[in-house]
């Protein structure tokens, strides 16, 4: 106990700023710290001991935060000694707190193990570097102010001049002797070169102002981009100097320069023709081409696991390593960013644990670096991983990261619009399947993995046992009924030559005889490489309806049959309304009118057929007679079959009254109520009838006559006979009587003559 | 209780022969004749007593008035049921008969010439006969 109080006044008494750190990530509470660190970092130590790290220092406003809370990862990774090269790191000042004191502090983390040879605890001890390193931010701020330099070359004396400026800008040192050789030194670009060249001797010629725009590398292997303006002086029509400046428009440049790519890549994506993996390559070139040394590559998220995307940059065969690895913690710095779902910068590969298991393919092809940006879709999942390589060990400034995370908004952009539009397409295929998915059996063929899916309806359509029977095209065939297979086999070759869908018939035999009829869809999935990737068929059991296609046909033929039959027999019952030789008549109940009229009527009351459709009942009636006939065409208008029977009087065309006996029933004529009468004409037996009655009554009066007229006198004369032979009466006169009997005779005899008189007027009657 | 008997016949030889064949069967012995319907009705009228029981020999067929329209008349006098008639007509018409039956004087129908076994028969007719027991 003594002795560890005793470590623990020194150790608190150490000049070095220290602090004592439990490795329980991710808190790190702090069980001692030295005066020196309280001093420079103005805490006091109680609000130190005990805490976790973290909580004392949450931030470091220099440090990307992730960074910053992974500061003891490697240590404890490592188990060894890590020392972080120096950042700048921001203090509150002890008099007045809200201003913050920035100082370069190098870092050390120091393991302490226990005796199974865990850690037990960390030290972290910082040295102050800050004057050091003033002395190189100073050249960097320079760096960034000296934008202007100018020079000169004296042709005469074949020299050349650059000032201070012009010697930051290329990063040279004061004792650097610039020279003829400036542009293979500095400019690495054929193109840049060729165009100084051109420049400066177009300058001799002419004398005139010349601007050029050229990307450069300085001194210190750093990609700039000057603005350079130059004229040269004539003497005589010789060149004696030229002479300019140069001014750094890297930034800006840069700036532009990646607008520019934006838009680019922008403008491709909104083409739906081009793919995605051309869009993410044109990006990479592009970033690639601005940002120098950096290799960009960006792996795609499938199944839990990163498959190479795009990198165009970096070696096949590191390229082919990395693909397909499973999405998980401490393998890559890709790996780890997609499981972590948060920015991994890996400064050096050779050192860092999430390497650990890959680190030598990277290192192999010079890979030295390696900073992963997970790109996240709208809910939160990883969709792909940037990674950007360097052959350097190198950390970013915040310049670069700001870069980063520009490519990861606009790569998130880019890859949801793609994936969007291909979920969309892919959905509008389904649904258009979707509906009719529901009795459709269906099936797949994945083209890359040769794996066949047929659906649990298919099968039953198939009627195979889904548990028994292996999906595959061979199977398929077996059951296509022997005549339709050849067909078959040929539409399905076409599909991967046309790439067309296709839709066909087919029968397939089950397996328990039965034949089917289908209807059979497939269609050709192209992937990213416009290569076949899957096939997709459906097929739809259409049996029932073929039969009833069948039958259709059938019973249309009888149909046919029928209605030539109905025809005939229609003709018939036409044949004998128009032909009947008693004048017939349709009329409609409600209107009087006459609907149709054959020709016995047409003859007969001399109208013609187009006059009678004209016409209605009234025209055919003598006037006195309309009464009677609306009295009897009410009465037929409440009956449903009514069988009339009536006379009435007609008129014919001419004017002749004539009389009719009317029969008629109501009938539906095409939809109205009507009614169809037959009329005869019954004048002539009228007339006839009326002759006959007018003999009757002559017939009744020579009856009469007979009776009375004939048979008084004969009564007479029986009498006066049967007196004289029996009445012996003396008041009696028999001469008196015969000749009553004499006058009686006479009498018979002029009656007599009488009738037979009329009975010669009965024959005359006509 | 008297029984008139008239003869009302257009035909006065008919009248004649009547007369001589009732008084030769007894039924009356003083047979009343007319020509005319009027003439025979204005004579009961005239002569119409509680004790006179008329029997009427009618023809139908008589100009001016009828034996159809006689009958008619006979309805409209007093005491009418005393009054009797024989249609005696030269028609063999069945209507005739029938319609002269139909009458409720009525109480015979004879065809001329008058016969003397059924005027015989006559005179045992129930409404008569209470005139006719006395003398045979």
């Amino acid at each position: 106990m003594f002795r560890e109080q005793h470590y623990s006044d020194i150790f608190q008494a150490l000049p070095t700023p220290c602090v004592v750190v439990l490795p329980n990530a991710p808190h790190f509470t702090v069980i001692n710290v030295s005066d020196a660190y309280l001093e420079i970092t103005n805490i006091r130590r109680k609000d130190m001991i005990g805490n976790g790290f973290f909580e004392v220092f949450p931030t470091n406003p220099y440090q990307n935060d992730t960074i910053w809370r992974n500061v003891f990862d490697e240590v404890i990774q490592s188990k060894k000694t890590c020392k972080v090269p120096p950042q700048k790191y921001a203090f509150p000042t002890a008099d007045v707190p809200a201003r913050l004191d920035m100082m370069y502090l190098e870092v050390v983390n120091t393991p302490v193990f226990d005796d199974k040879g865990e850690i037990k605890f960390i030290i972290r001890s910082m040295t102050d570097v800050t004057a050091t390193v003033h002395d190189e931010k100073f050249f960097e701020e320079t760096q960034r102010t000296a934008r202007i330099g100018s020079w000169e070359v004296n042709m005469a004396h074949q020299t050349v001049v650059w000032s201070e400026g012009l010697r930051d800008i290329y990063e040279v040192g004061p004792d650097f002797n610039p020279g003829f050789r400036v542009l293979e030194e500095f400019y690495p670009d054929a193109n840049a070169r060729r165009a100084f060249e051109e420049a400066f001797v177009k300058a001799i010629e002419d004398g005139n102002v010349f601007r050029l725009t050229l990307p450069m590398v300085t001194a210190k292997g750093n990609d700039r981009w000057l603005s350079i303006v130059g004229k040269s002086d004539l003497v005589g029509g010789t060149c004696v100097r030229i002479y300019g400046i140069a001014q750094d428009i890297t930034d800006s440049k840069r700036l532009t320069c990646l607008d520019d790519l934006e838009k680019t890549v922008l403008e491709l994506i909104a083409q739906p023709n081009t793919s995605l993996m051309a869009v993410l390559s044109t990006y990479i070139l592009g970033i690639e081409g601005l940002f120098n040394g950096m290799y960009c590559s960006i792996l795609g998220v499938q199944n839990n696991r990163l498959v190479n995307w795009v990198a165009p940059s970096l070696p096949e065969v590191y390229n082919a390593i990395i693909n397909d690895i499973p999405i998980s913690d401490n393998l890559g710095s890709c790996g780890t960013a997609a499981y972590r779902k948060e920015r991994i910068i890996v400064s050096d590969i050779s050192t860092d644990p999430k390497w650990a298991n890959i680190r030598d393919s990277a290192l192999d092809h010079g890979l030295k670096a390696c900073w992963s940006q997970p790109i996240m879709n709208a809910q939160g999942e990883v969709t792909a991983v940037l990674g950007i390589y360097y052959k350097q060990v190198r950390f970013p400034n915040p310049d670069e990261l700001i870069i980063i995370d520009r490519m990861s908004a606009l790569l998130r952009i880019i890859i949801e619009n793609r994936q969007n539009a291909d979920r969309a397409r892919e959905a509008a295929t389904m649904m258009a399947q979707g509906q009719e998915l529901a009795r459709f059996g269906n099936w797949q063929l994945d083209l890359e993995t040769n794996r066949h899916t047929w659906s649990p309806v298919l099968c039953d359509i198939y009627g195979v046992d889904p548990t028994v029977c292996v999906p595959s095209y061979t199977n398929y065939l077996a059951l296509v009924h022997p005549d339709d297979r050849g067909r078959v086999e040929q539409l399905v070759g076409q599909i991967f030559e046309t790439h067309q869908d296709t839709v066909f018939e087919e029968r397939i035999i089950r397996p328990d005889g039965e034949v089917r009829h289908l209807r059979s869809w497939t269609r050709l999935v192209m992937n990213e490489d416009q290569k076949p990737a899957k096939l997709f068929g459906a097929c739809l059991d259409v049996t029932e309806s073929k039969q009833a296609e069948l039958k259709l046909k059938q019973l249309h033929t009888q149909l046919e049959k029928h209605l030539k039959e109905v025809e005939q027999s229609e003709q018939k019952y036409s044949d004998l309304f128009h032909l009947s030789p008693q004048p017939m008549w349709v009329y409609d109940l409600a209107t009087y009118r006459f609907l149709d009229v054959n020709a016995a009527a047409i003859t007969h009351y001399r109208y013609t057929r187009e006059e009678f459709l004209s016409m209605s009942l009234m025209d055919i009636r003598p006037p006195e007679e309309i009464p009677k006939l609306k009295a009897s065409v009410e009465q037929s208008r409440h009956y449903d079959r009514l069988f009339f029977k009536g006379t009435f009087k007609h008129r014919k065309k001419n004017g002749e009254i004539i009389q009719v006996d009317i029969q008629s029933n109501i009938i539906q004529f095409h939809g109205r109520r009507a009614e169809l009468v037959l009329a005869n004409d019954i004048t002539e037996k009228l007339y006839h009838i009326e002759a006959i009655e007018a003999q009757n009554n002559k017939l009744q009066e020579i009856a009469w006559m007979q009776s009375h007229l004939v048979r008084a006198p004969l009564a007479r004369i029986m009498g006066l006979i049967d007196l004289i032979q029996n009445c012996l009466s003396p008041g009696i006169d028999h001469d008196q009587l015969l000749r009553a009997i004499h006058e009686s005779a006479i009498e018979l005899d002029e009656v007599l003559g009488d009738i037979t008189e009329k009975a010669e007027q009965i024959n005359l009657t006509d | 209780m008297e029984l008139r008997v008239l003869v009302i016949d257009d035909d006065t030889i008919f009248n004649l022969m009547a007369d001589v064949i009732l008084r030769d069967l007894g039924i009356t012995t003083q047979p009343q004749c007319f020509t005319s319907g009027q003439e025979a009705l204005a004579y009961i009228s005239q002569h119409d007593h509680a004790d006179i029981t008329y029997l009427l020999f009618l023809d139908i067929n008589m100009p001016i008035m009828t034996g159809w329209e006689v009958l008619d008349c006979l309805q409209s006098m007093p005491h009418h049921h005393r009054i009797h008639v024989v249609i005696v007509t030269s028609s063999i018409n069945r209507a005739d008969q029938k319609a002269a039956r139909a009458s409720k004087f009525v109480i015979d129908y004879m065809i001329k010439p008058l016969k003397r076994d059924i005027l015989a028969t006559l005179k045992s007719h129930k409404k008569i006969a209470p005139f006719f027991l006395a003398n045979n």
